[in-house]
C-alpha cells in the first residue's frame, strides 16, 4: 500500500486520511462480503478530496459453468470541505474515475443529448436520478452489460415521459400516471 | 371520470374513489407513493422507489416509466408538492427534486387505506351471507 501525500497535510483531517480510507474501504468490502482486498493507494488532494483505490478479487462463474477469479478495482472519492471533522464522508462523490466503464461514457453522451432536447424538469429529475442509480449499480458490482441496459432504458423512458409531458400540456389533461 | 356516490362498490379494483368532492382516482402506483410519503418527510424519486420496494419486500417495484408520471400526476392533482434541491456534482450538476405530501394527499391516502381495508373486511363475512 502506498501513501501519496499532496496538498494540505494529513493533520487537516483529524484522524488522517489513510485511516479514513482504510475504514471506508473495510466497510465497503464488508458490505460486499469480499475478503481478499487491498487498499492500493490513498491520497489527499489540494482541492480537499480524499481519494483511494481498493482492489479485490471476485470469483465468477461464466455461462459454461467455469469459475475463475476476476480482479476488480474501484477508485473512491470523498469531498472534505469546511470543517473536515464534520464533513468527511458526508459528501460522497462518485467512484470509478480511471476505469470508468464504457457505459458511463455512453450515459454522458446520451444524457447530454437528452438534456438539450427534453423538458428541463425531466432532465433534472429523471437523468439525475438515473446517474445516481448507475453509480449505485456500479458500486454494487453491476456488470457493464447491466449498466448499458440501464443507460438505454433510461434514454427510452425519458423520451417517452417527455412526449407524455408535452402531450399532457398540449391536451390540458393527464395522459400519464393514471 | 365521474362516479356517482352509489357506484362506489362497483368500481374496478384498480381504481378506487378517494375524494368525495373531486372524485379523483388514484391508481396503485400513486397510492404506493403517497403511502411512502405519509411520514411527512421530503423524498426524491429514486429514494421513493427504494422505499416502496423495501416496504413491500420487493413486491412493488416502480420503474422510471411508472414512477415519474405517477409523481407528476400526484403533483398536478395537488396531493404532493415538489421542490428542487441544490445542484449536485455527482448528478452531473442536476438537483434532486423532492416531494412532500400535502394535506389533501394525506386525506386521499387515508381514504384509500380505509377503502381497501373495507374491501378486505368483506373476506371476513360468511360466504353464505355474502353472495349477491
Amino acid at each position: 500500500m502506498t501513501d501519496k501525500r499532496s496538498g494540505p497535510p494529513a493533520e487537516a483531517v483529524p484522524e488522517g486520511y489513510t485511516a479514513f480510507a482504510m475504514r471506508e474501504a473495510t466497510e465497503l468490502m464488508s458490505s460486499r462480503n469480499v475478503k481478499d482486498w487491498q487498499l492500493e493507494d490513498s491520497g489527499y488532494d489540494a482541492d480537499g478530496i480524499i481519494r483511494f483505490v481498493v482492489r479485490w478479487y471476485e470469483t465468477t462463474t461464466d455461462r459454461n459453468g467455469r469459475t475463475g477469479d476476476v480482479q476488480k478495482e474501484q477508485i473512491l472519492l470523498y469531498v472534505c470541505s469546511g470543517d473536515p471533522a464534520q464533513q468527511i464522508g458526508a459528501l460522497r462523490v462518485v467512484d470509478d474515475v480511471v476505469k470508468a466503464p464504457q457505459a458511463f461514457e455512453s450515459a454522458q453522451f446520451w444524457f447530454s443529448w437528452l438534456t438539450a432536447v427534453a423538458p428541463k424538469r425531466i432532465t433534472k429529475e429523471e437523468l439525475g436520478d438515473a446517474i445516481e442509480s448507475l453509480q449505485q449499480m456500479h458500486t454494487n458490482g453491476a456488470s457493464p452489460a447491466q449498466l448499458r441496459w440501464k443507460v438505454w432504458t433510461t434514454v427510452g423512458w425519458t423520451v417517452l415521459n417527455a412526449i407524455r409531458e408535452v402531450m399532457s400540456a398540449f391536451l390540458g389533461k393527464s395522459v400519464s400516471g393514471k | 371520470m365521474h362516479i356517482n356516490p352509489g357506484d362506489q362498490g362497483r368500481l374496478a379494483l384498480s381504481e378506487t374513489k378517494v375524494h368525495d368532492a373531486g372524485m379523483t382516482l388514484l391508481n396503485s402506483n400513486q397510492t404506493a407513493l403517497l403511502a411512502a410519503l405519509m411520514d411527512g418527510q421530503q423524498r426524491y424519486g429514486l429514494e421513493l422507489a427504494d422505499r416502496v420496494r423495501d416496504r413491500t419486500n420487493g413486491d412493488v417495484v416502480l420503474g422510471q416509466g411508472t414512477l415519474y408520471p405517477a409523481l407528476r400526476a400526484l403533483e398536478r392533482d395537488g396531493f404532493v408538492t415538489s421542490a428542487e434541491g441544490p445542484p449536485m456534482p455527482e448528478r452531473g450538476g442536476r438537483p434532486r427534486v423532492f416531494y412532500k405530501i400535502t394535506g389533501e394527499g394525506r386525506q386521499a391516502a387515508e381514504q384509500q387505506r380505509s377503502s381497501w381495508a373495507g374491501l378486505f373486511d368483506l373476506q371476513a363475512m360468511p360466504l353464505s351471507g355474502g353472495s349477491q
